[in-house]
């Protein structure tokens, strides 16, 4: 028995090192990751990261234009004209196209959000130049033949009905419709629109978005700097130069309206909470992202999980974040809680976030904040899908090609005046807009408020 | 709780094979005195670890009336030692750079954390603490019960589909744990006492009932006196359980549950069978079902999916899928949602005439190459990704399979013939031993 206890107290004895230790740096926020700029023969440029360790080889590319900017009549035409992309292509039909990819076991997929249409390719690199030229056909003969595009609008149909009862849909909806009623953020797809996306709309909306002006690729994997640029201008060369499409104003948001209820029979209501924010350009972005670490963005460590989950067991999980589009940057939050609780848990919530904007942070919070963004970072980038993630959604942020290697510096050198800079700045727990959706109780007199 | 982890991507890592092989090289492994297994698997592109610990416990081990409890006890392994105070655990893998969570199966009940290579020594010290340690008070647990109930709504009670699959669940597996939810019934959950937690944590928490899995860049000289250091001083548990489950009577019928709710706005049609798993199986079988499951449907080629979404034009979608890494059996199941003016009879109907033909006629040969060859390729993408790797591992120890069965996955499943997918088929896609559900709005919606 003693000698079980002298081997626990053993053990313990060393815990003390390795706590003091806890807010020196780790190795990995050091890592770098090599990106190099490359430019095809053709004048097209990229960004490479080139590890030959897995034989395989990713590709994104982003064009600026999506669902924002299309027309009034046709929401959702951005959406379609992109899926309609692998419903074949060529002399491939839709099965034809969808079992040769399966045959070359590469995945590709072209996705439309609100600023942007995206390409995401992943090829082994066995199959490299069979699947450039999938992406090929996929981008520059699409058929957009009359039966996919039927399927499509007939799932599409489907989802409107859905969608009436998705509390996370429902939530969102009148989340955007209450902070920037008028902006076509706010809009969304209806019957009348999927009814009108015809083919000649399809070829339309390509032809407006895909250009070399505003084309970025990061690729990433088992690919030399020369066979990368050939990869390049095999699928990307026959572009037009063209020019960026127009795009909607920058939003303006309303005042913030207290407390929205949307009735929806569940047991558990969905809590969305959201503010004003900043564009990832402003010189408050990094000070933002400790500052939000330390409210609701930390996992089990942020004050919101310690005091809505930890200690009052009101819900499962809470958080926080920045959400950032092209015209429009919000403080966004989330939590699900029991109908009899939301109330409580939006009291907490609310009063947290009086606490932090009155009180501010403390430079312990602030310094286990930098540990963990600055030591985590690497967990992000530790294989070639993450590293194809992270990289491109930096360029296509607009951010520099080195940025990916000086994040970490930039978040080591916030200091706790910035950090109480920027909640001064947007913590105002005045600012925010709750929407709650299912069947919660005592509210009502909240609401009327 | 990912119940098809395995089945979609079982695979792996050649780090030093030739780039075009599909195969895994076999990972470092050794055990320790007291029973640990220990797995390592080197990743040296990024300076992190994936450190994982995967107790042969899970939901399917609960004693009768307390479902819940091992889903429960994962959340409570959170709550402190001696020397960790409450929720310190989560808060210093986080001051160290580290992400940590844990997820509890009916085979098994996993920790991990994912941190800087520097760091590895810290986690494995909590870790192995915790493996004997823990403490926790009263309103701890009556706190994270509340926490629990709520995981439990946002999972199941808000979502009318996950509603109907537990219902078919139970039915499925009527005597069997698998047919209890994971997360636990409500009731049960809100009845469920600090002693009996307790007494699960002293049955199972052992090092000779887990696995240890650490991932990225580290390999076995170097992880091996760590691991001897922190784990290696843990007494074994001598009188440890066999894990003896309960068996379902033989199935005499098909069985049908209609669950209606007033959220429901598109009504849906699914179909769960038993069916075999690399668990119970002997041979090839699970590798053939996982093909045969492929080709019926899998993906937007696939049979059911060409035949009610594309020819047919009456479903916006149709599939099937096998859940076949259960350590004690698996099951399949197949799906589809009508479009706007078509009935569930209709689809159902339909469903049950591509699976007859199925049957009868078996893949082509095209079908057949195409199904094997795309899930051997999860072989090398797999290897793109520590995580993976260690979730693999450690998921196919932990159900019973040996590290020779995962790399030797993509021979066996190239090894399938058409004759093995049509034999496991037939046995598996019985309607008498099947529960077929319909997720409808209520009556006059």
């Amino acid at each position: 028995m003693k000698r079980v206890l002298l081997a626990v107290a053993l053990a313990f004895a060393t815990l003390t090192p390795a706590n003091a230790q806890a807010q020196s740096e780790s190795a990995a926020s050091r890592h770098d990751v090599d990106v190099e700029r490359i430019v095809s023969p053709a004048g097209i440029e990229a960004w490479l990261v080139s590890d030959s360790t897995v034989p395989m080889v990713v590709m994104r590319a982003y064009w600026r234009g999506g669902s924002a900017s299309e027309p009034e009549t046709l929401i959702g035409v951005t959406s379609v004209m992109a899926d309609m992309l692998t419903e074949g292509s060529g002399d491939m039909n839709a099965n034809a196209f969808k079992e040769r990819l399966q045959d070359l076991n590469m995945s590709l997929s072209f996705g439309a959000g609100w600023d942007g249409v995206g390409m995401s390719l992943t090829t082994l690199s066995e199959n490299r130049d069979a699947a450039f030229e999938m992406a090929r056909v996929a981008l520059h003969e699409p058929r957009f033949d009359a039966e996919p595009l039927a399927r499509i609008k007939r799932q599409m149909l489907v989802s409107l009905r859905t969608r009436e009862t998705n509390p996370s849909y429902i939530a969102n909806l009148a989340l955007d419709q209450t902070l920037y009623p008028n902006h076509p953020y706010a809009r969304r797809t209806n019957r009348e629109g999927v009814e009108a996306i015809d083919r000649a709309a399809l070829i339309q909306r390509r032809a407006a978005l895909f250009n070399r002006a505003t084309l970025q690729i990061t690729i990433v994997g088992d690919i030399s700097a020369a066979d990368a640029g050939r990869a390049i201008d095999t699928i990307f060369g026959a572009l037009p130069q063209g020019a960026r499409p127009p795009e909607p104003p920058d939003a303006t948001l309303t005042a913030a309206t207290p407390l929205i209820v949307r009735t929806l029979p569940q047991p558990q209501s969905l809590v969305l909470f959201a503010g004003p924010g900043i564009q990832d350009e402003d010189p408050d972005w990094i000070p933002l992202s400790v500052a939000n670490y330390i409210l609701g963005g930390g996992g089990f460590s942020s004050r919101l999980m310690n005091q809505v989950r930890e200690q009052r067991g009101l819900v499962y999980g809470i958080g926080t974040g920045p959400s950032v589009r092209e015209h429009v940057a919000i403080i966004r939050g989330s939590a699900q809680t029991e109908n009899g609780d939301v109330r409580e848990a939006i009291d907490v919530t609310r009063a947290e976030i009086a606490r932090i904007y009155r009180d501010g942070a403390t430079q312990a919070e602030v310094n286990d904040a930098i540990t963990y963004l600055t030591g985590s970072f690497a967990l992000d980038l530790d294989s070639n899908m993450k590293i194809a993630n992270v990289v491109h959604g930096y360029q296509a942020a607009g951010r520099d090609i080195g940025y990916v290697n000086q994040r970490n510096a930039l978040i080591r050198a916030v200091t706790l005046e910035d950090v109480n800079r920027v909640i001064r700045r947007l913590f105002n727990p005045d600012g925010f807009t709750f929407v709650v959706v299912g069947l919660p109780e005592g509210l009502e007199q909240a609401a009327a408020n | 709780m990912g119940q098809r982890l395995i089945a979609a991507c079982i695979a792996l890592l050649a780090l030093t094979a030739s780039a075009h092989a599909r195969e895994f090289v076999r990972p470092e492994t050794f055990t320790l005195r007291n029973g640990l297994q220990v797995v390592v698997i080197t990743d040296r592109r990024a300076p992190v670890v994936t450190h994982m610990l995967w107790y042969r416990v899970g939901a399917a081990d609960e004693p009768r009336g307390y479902s819940g409890i091992a889903h429960f006890f994962e959340h409570l392994m959170f709550k402190g030692t001696r020397q960790i105070a409450p929720g310190e655990f989560s808060r210093t893998v986080a001051r160290n750079g580290g992400d940590d969570n844990a997820f509890t199966n009916w085979d098994y009940t996993a920790y991990y954390e994912r941190i800087a290579r520097d760091r590895l020594e810290l986690v494995m010290r909590m870790e192995a603490d915790r493996m004997r340690n823990l403490q926790f008070s009263d309103e701890t647990f009556a706190s994270e019960r509340d926490v629990i109930a709520e995981e439990r709504r946002q999972r199941i009670d808000n979502n009318p589909g996950a509603v109907l699959g537990e219902r078919m669940r139970a039915m499925l597996w009527p005597h069997h744990p698998y047919g209890t939810p994971v997360i636990g019934w409500l009731h049960e959950i809100n009845s469920l006492d600090r002693e009996t937690a307790l007494q699960f944590y002293r049955t199972w928490y052992a090092p000779n009932n887990a696995i240890l899995v650490v991932a990225g860049d580290v390999d076995a000289a170097e992880l091996r006196p760590l691991a001897e250091r922190h784990y290696g001083r843990l007494r074994p548990t001598r009188d440890l359980p066999v894990r003896t489950w309960t068996v379902d009577p033989p199935n005499v019928g098909p069985m049908r549950v209609t669950h209606r709710d007033e959220k429901v706005r598109q009504p849906s049609f699914s179909r769960i069978y038993r069916s075999t798993s690399y668990g119970t199986d002997t041979g090839r079988q699970s590798h053939a079902l996982d093909v045969a499951m492929e080709i019926l449907g899998g993906s937007e080629t696939s049979r059911l999916y060409r035949a009610l979404v594309e020819e047919q034009r009456i479903a916006v979608s149709a599939g099937a899928s096998a859940s076949s890494s259960g350590l004690g059996g698996g099951s399949v199941s197949v799906w589809a949602t009508p479009v706007e003016g078509v009935t569930l009879e209709q689809v159902e109907a339909a469903a049950d005439a591509v699976i007859a033909n199925f049957l009868r006629n078996g893949p082509t040969d095209v079908e057949l190459t195409r199904a094997r060859n795309l899930l051997t390729a999860n072989a090398i993408y797999s290897r793109d990704s520590q995580e993976t790797l260690a979730n693999i591992y450690g998921a196919s120890l932990a159900q019973g399979e040996s590290i020779d069965d995962v790399v030797n996955w993509p021979a066996d499943i190239e090894a399938v013939t058409r004759d093995d997918v049509i034999a496991i088929a037939r046995s598996t896609l019985d309607i008498n031993a099947s529960v077929t559900g319909w997720l409808l709005p209520e009556e006059g919606q």
